[in-house]
């Protein structure tokens, strides 16, 4: 859907962008992941037309970004980082503003004005000021504004900022249902790991202008263990004749087990054969930081404060 | 056609909706007109009840000196209190110190020796003035002119009575050579077109020059709407929608052009209206309501230009209306707003004639007190749109940078 070829963006002496190749598939949420200032939001910037590249070549949907600007700025939509609306007129005013400014007219406007306040669980409030609506209700009319379009990209730059973990939950859930219903490829913007890993399907690690990982996230998350199961290191479960299939290892005292296809079954047929053979598992935990640590290797633990 | 229609209600809706500029706007020059119509309304009416206190004190006593605070007392604007006898001249200068009288005057011994006398030169100074610093010098010279015309009406008729005869003989006649208090001069006030004669009233002269300034305020919304787009994403928004920077100018200008007209309307009502409910003198619009709208209009274009490009060069919308305002007063301050034009030294005078403000109030003159055309103030008009086309200009220009990096 989105090709980028040697893209590169300076802000006088600070490189932003650096020469950046990658490929976004089509119908897809891909995880665009990295540090405070790591090139994310420039990055969303360039492919949605609000900032001019210095090099490189962009392809949206096979369209050229140098030559057809209108044409992708038509088939994108965008959920700014800040609440990019405006706080003295109401919800409704807002979608109605934005939507004129977007071409809409008449019956589709209203149209869209509903699906996407229906998506936003707006319907209550539609008549009130947006500056006085919650943090969580602000996000959400942001992500509003920007389906009216009915957009066939839809850029979401950390989204769900400052909100509460209910609100996080209900926005994270619909995106995911604008992409599987609607077919909409989202690029979703974050460096809240948690919420990468749960709804992208593939996943882009920028950091200081370059993508340094750019890859499907099973993959990732299959490419190690995932669950850890604990016993006393003293035991070796080899010579107890454990039977070790596909996606199961073992190693001083740890049983690792993939994630891949037979990963539940795996699961089981481990404490299965623990159990049978009256061995205490000390403890077992599943590697939810798996992409967090691979992340932290891979972008480094400085600070990025005053960058 | 129908995307501009919504930005212009975006805006008149936003700034309807703020209070803060609600207030800035319209109530705040509105009450600026009430009070300075009303204060100064004295200074500009013949029958004002308003008095500036004078105390006189009378070392001469005199039949003479007598004759002479009689003629002081018939002063208008002034509300003269006689002192007791035997007060001193120090005495009278603390009163002034005190405030209690803006100026104090004592009638000295020589006074009738200078009156019955008059061969007496000008060394002579019968009478002595203290005054007050604060008061302003037109009122010190009116009072001076004042005194000194009684004086010479007093000397001039002690002469008569001492040589009637022979001036008689040679034909003088008193009442052709003695001044009357009503003076000799005929005031006709110029009007450019008008055929009667119109008095100018406090709020005539006051209100062009407040509405002219109060328009120029609008550089304060117009900065916080445009760094509130600016850093809560709506400018980076609208841009990713495809408007083109022509049709974000357009909306600006031609919503704050219409809050600009409600401006004007509004103080002008107030100066036609409220200021004769509440005492004060009405105001005329003058004979070309085109004129009146079309120096109205240019001075709305050329205060909004000014709003929107102190906006685009400024940092943050404090710094956009700090330095906005503080502009505006000088250049009001220059222009003649503050301190009329013609009372300033020639050089100033000169640089006057360079602030935006001076043309617009000169033209708001032209129609509402000159009873101008719109021909007379199209001159005026073609400098506040010609800089309005620049500053725009540069804004778009400013603009198209920091949204399109």
């Amino acid at each position: 859907m989105i090709q980028i070829q040697g893209l590169y963006k300076a802000y006088k002496d600070v490189v932003a962008i650096d020469r950046v190749d990658c490929n976004i598939r089509e119908n897809v949420v891909t995880g665009l992941l990295g540090p405070n200032g790591a090139g994310k939001t420039t990055l969303v910037s360039i492919l949605t037309g609000v900032i001019k590249k210095n090099g490189g070549r962009v392809a949206i949907g096979g369209l050229d970004l140098d030559t057809n600007l209108s044409e992708i700025q038509s088939m994108t939509g965008i959920v700014p980082q800040t609440l990019a609306f405006y706080p003295l007129l109401t919800a409704f005013e807002n979608l109605e503003y934005f939507g004129a400014l977007y071409g809409i007219r008449g019956k589709r406007l209203r149209e869209r004005i509903e699906f996407s306040v229906d998506v936003a669980s707006l319907r209550p409030f539609l008549n009130r000021r947006a500056g006085k609506f919650s943090g969580g209700m602000q996000r959400r009319l942001n992500l509003a504004i920007g389906l009216l379009n009915d957009p066939k990209i839809l850029y979401l730059d950390e989204p769900t900022v400052g909100v509460d973990a209910q609100s996080r939950q209900y926005m994270l859930e619909m995106i995911r249902k604008i992409n599987t219903e609607h077919n909409t490829t989202i690029v979703f913007a974050s460096h809240y790991i948690g919420e990468i890993q749960q709804i992208s399907d593939d996943i882009i690690i920028i950091d200081d202008g370059k993508i340094i990982l750019n890859e499907r996230m099973d993959a990732i998350l299959a490419s190690g263990a995932f669950c850890t199961i604990e016993i006393d290191p003293r035991i070796d479960i080899e010579k107890k004749g454990f039977p070790w299939p596909d996606g199961l290892r073992f190693e001083e005292g740890k049983i690792f087990i993939d994630c891949d296809s037979a990963f539940y079954q795996n699961i089981i047929r481990a404490l299965s054969v623990l159990r049978d053979r009256n061995i205490e598992i000390k403890d077992m935990h599943y590697d939810r930081d798996k992409l967090e640590a691979l992340y932290l290797r891979l972008t480094s633990t400085r600070l990025r404060d005053e960058e | 056609m129908i995307r501009l229609l919504y930005m212009i209600k975006k805006e008149v809706t936003e700034i309807a909706r703020d209070i803060q500029s609600f207030l800035l706007l319209i109530v705040m020059p509105a009450v600026f007109i009430l009070v300075m119509s009303l204060s100064m309304q004295a200074l500009f009416k013949p029958d004002s009840e308003v008095k500036i206190r004078l105390i006189v004190a009378d070392h001469a006593m005199s039949a003479d000196s007598k004759k002479f605070i009689a003629a002081v007392k018939t002063i208008t604007n002034f509300s003269t209190v006689e002192s007791k006898a035997g007060v001193s001249s120090e005495e009278i200068s603390r009163d002034v110190i005190k405030g209690e009288y803006k100026f104090g005057l004592v009638i000295n011994r020589n006074f009738s020796a200078y009156i019955r006398d008059i061969n007496k030169g000008p060394g002579i100074k019968p009478l002595t003035l203290y005054v007050d610093p604060a008061v302003q010098m037109p009122v010190q010279v009116g009072l001076k002119h004042r005194l000194e015309l009684e004086l010479s009406r007093l000397r001039l008729n002690a002469f008569f009575d001492r040589n009637a005869g022979i001036l008689a003989y040679a034909g003088f006649r008193r009442e052709a050579i003695v001044p009357t208090a009503e003076g000799v001069v005929h005031t006709v006030y110029v009007y450019k077109n008008k055929k009667e004669t119109i008095i100018p009233s406090a709020a005539q002269q006051s209100v062009p020059a407040w509405l002219v300034f109060s328009m120029y305020f609008i550089v304060i919304p117009i900065s916080l709407i445009f760094h509130t787009e600016k850093n809560n994403g709506t400018l980076q928004r609208v841009r990713s929608i495809n408007i083109k920077s022509r049709y974000l100018i357009a909306g600006k200008l031609v919503s704050y052009y219409l809050i600009s007209m409600i401006q004007v309307v509004c103080m002008l009502l107030v100066g036609r209206y409220l200021v004769p409910l509440l005492g004060g003198d009405t105001i005329r619009f003058g004979d070309s309501l085109f004129g009146l709208f079309l120096i109205a209009s240019c001075v709305g274009f050329n205060a909004i230009s000014y709003g929107l490009l102190v906006s685009s060069l400024s940092k943050n919308s404090q710094a956009a209306a700090s330095v906005g305002v503080v502009l505006i007063i000088i250049f009001s301050a220059v222009g003649g707003i503050m301190v009329p034009k013609f009372v300033m030294p020639e050089f100033m005078q000169r640089i006057a004639n360079l602030s935006p403000l001076s043309w617009g109030l000169e033209g708001f003159l032209d129609i509402m007190l000159r009873n101008g055309t719109a021909a007379d103030v199209a001159p005026r008009c073609g400098l506040l749109a010609g800089t309005g086309l620049i500053m725009l200009y540069a804004y778009g220009l400013i603009l198209r940078r920091k949204t399109i990096h």
